[in-house]
């Protein structure tokens, strides 16, 4: 009798026990994954959808956006200060990303070898990763800074001339570019030594017993062994340096007149200085598709590797 | 017999030669990193009237501590500490609790869309806020969310790269353990309490490191979102110092220092997980 009674009881427990985790299972999922999912529509997916919408609207906050087509579009490729963005933005990238990828490569490659001090070289190197660009913004002007600064000085004591770096139009992108050097470098350098740990130690064994020398290594085992970090390094770095802002806008807000402004900082001026919300929508649309080619390049050709 | 030793000697030299260079090189470079950083602890603590001497003294005469409090008292920086504070721990605080949430979900249960789902996510990876900048103003305009912490904190907690980063990690979470705890009548939250949490200690650290220094360094998005100085950030802070007329070298660098002591030292106690977090995904910067 009792031995019934439990059975019954334990059976009346289960059962429903048992339908209630599989209903379970059934919302669960989607109820773990909502709030990260409902921030990314609101302030990820729907951006995009309503950038494309703005930019095609007349709109300068204040008063109702008024739909003009393509026109904003049509009005920034005639627009002279827009190429001049364009082709400070390319300026900036060229100046940066081969610079970058040479150096933290030739970096990352030294710091693999049985080097004294290495934890403390590595870490110097990375250490300009975690400083705000504010903060490196404002050291390196004061460091570039044309009549106190300690580079003019430098350049004084080997018999230069000082230069007017930040105030003189024609060169005001070139201290921008060192300073991006300097905090770019151990970011990438990190990712080169992961890709350069990846290389099997038995092909440098193997090559030694060739009588490979370490430059030969370098040619015919890492270099083509880091093809796939290569191209990483290489789209990121050009992405980073077209979305580029807080350095220049900390070190020259764009000027001296347009030489440093680059399209992120024409976006900020369009939208937050002159209120002309349509065209800095098309203008981050323009962005939008130049950064997606790259993406779309790096995905294509790595698949291609494989 | 002596040709050989020759040769063995030379190239014994060689090697010398290359060592030299490569020593070289790499102390040239750290100095090129390290200086700047210096120079800005230097000109922080100098006294005012040795800042623009020329020729520039590379150690001040005395050191002067009380630089920083001056520096600190030319702007409301105590705000500015609070406002930093609240931020970055509510930020991360929630920032890696739903990425841990999310991630579990996409690595262990199987529903309807989960593909579909994972890839828009995905997707979002390479867009970055300057794209988004526009329109995210004005969706924050229209909940009235300028200037206030919601408006600072909640639109950048989902980020695709912690998700990706969690997923990938719990996916490697033995199933076993959560159908032991499963028999055991566990309900799928416990699970998560009290499995993935504990098990995903090294992903927290990565998360909880890289969500404070991004957050604790972004400028951009603050920009955007603040007009009235009682919510700037210390970033924020700095930058409009910058502008002052009465602020000069000094000033500038001392709350410089200031400002960077955080993360500088929760980079040398964490450094270890750093190079974990940039070489795992390599995503964030």
């Amino acid at each position: 009798m009792t031995e019934i009674k439990i059975k019954t009881f334990s059976k009346g427990i289960k059962q429903p026990n048992k339908s209630t985790s599989k209903n379970q299972q059934k919302y669960i999922p989607y109820l773990f994954i909502a709030p990260n999912l409902i921030l990314f529509f609101c302030f990820m997916v729907i951006p995009i959808i309503y950038t494309f919408y703005i930019s095609l609207n007349k709109w300068d906050l204040i008063g109702e956006a008024k739909w003009i087509g393509f026109q904003n579009y049509v009005s920034l490729f005639s627009d002279e200060i827009f190429w001049i963005t364009l082709w400070n933005t390319v300026y900036y990238s060229v100046g940066t990303v081969p610079l970058i990828m040479a150096i933290s490569l030739l970096f990352a490659v030294l710091l693999n070898q049985k080097i004294l001090f290495r934890p403390f070289f590595r870490s110097s190197i990375y250490m300009p990763v975690v400083v705000s660009t504010v903060v490196i913004g404002m050291l390196w002007s004061w460091i570039f800074n044309s009549d106190y600064g300690i580079l003019n000085y430098a350049l004084n004591i080997i018999g230069f001339q000082s230069i007017d770096w930040l105030t003189n139009s024609k060169i005001a992108m070139i201290p921008v570019i060192i300073t991006t050097i300097w905090t770019r470098t151990g970011y990438n350098m990190v990712i080169y030594l992961a890709g350069l740990q990846s290389i099997p130690k038995s092909y440098y064994e193997a090559s030694l017993i060739d009588g490979a020398t370490k430059m030969q290594q370098f040619i015919y085992i890492t270099f083509p062994l880091l093809k796939s970090t290569n191209l990483f390094v290489l789209v990121m770095a050009i992405i980073y340096s077209f979305k580029s802002f807080d350095i220049i806008y900390v070190m020259t807000r764009g000027g001296p007149g347009t030489s440093t402004t680059t399209i992120v900082q024409y976006i900020y001026k369009l939208a937050f200085e002159s209120g002309k919300m349509g065209s800095a929508s098309a203008l981050g649309i323009i962005l939008f598709l130049i950064m997606l080619t790259f993406t779309l390049i790096q995905i294509k050709v790595g698949e291609d590797k494989r | 017999m002596k040709n050989y030793n020759k040769s063995a000697s030379s190239k014994k030299r060689n090697t010398l030669i290359i060592k030299f260079f490569i020593y070289a090189f790499i102390i040239v470079f750290t100095f090129y990193t390290l200086f700047p950083l210096f120079w800005m602890i230097m000109t922080a603590l100098k006294p005012s009237n040795e800042v623009l001497s020329i020729p520039p003294k590379f150690f001040p005469s005395h050191f002067m501590l009380g630089n920083i409090k001056k520096a600190l008292s030319l702007a409301p920086f105590d705000l500015f500490f609070k406002n930093s504070l609240i931020v970055t721990i509510t930020a991360v605080i929630i920032t890696v609790f739903i990425n841990l949430l999310a991630g579990f979900s996409f690595a262990k249960y199987n529903f309807k869309g989960k593909k579909i789902l994972f890839m828009i996510v995905l997707s979002t990876l390479m867009i970055p806020l300057q794209v988004t900048m526009v329109p995210n103003f004005i969706i924050m305009s229209k909940l009235n969310w300028l200037n206030t912490y919601q408006g600072l904190i909640i639109p950048q907690c989902a980020e695709a790269f912690g998700l990706f980063l969690s997923r990938q990690f719990i996916s490697e979470i033995p199933d076993e353990l959560l159908e032991a705890a499963r028999v055991d009548g566990a309900s799928e939250f416990k699970i998560f309490r009290s499995i993935i949490i504990p098990c995903s200690k090294p992903l927290i650290a990565v998360l909880v490191i890289f969500t404070f220094m991004w957050r604790w360094n972004d400028f951009l998005w603050p920009l955007i979102v603040l007009s009235d100085p009682k919510y700037y950030t210390v970033q924020l802070g700095l930058s409009m110092m910058q502008g002052l007329n009465y602020v000069n070298w000094n000033d500038l660098m001392a709350a410089s220092v200031v400002v960077t002591m955080p993360v500088i030292v929760v980079f040398i106690i964490f450094q270890k997980y750093f190079v974990q977090g940039v070489t795992t995904t390599g995503l964030k910067d």
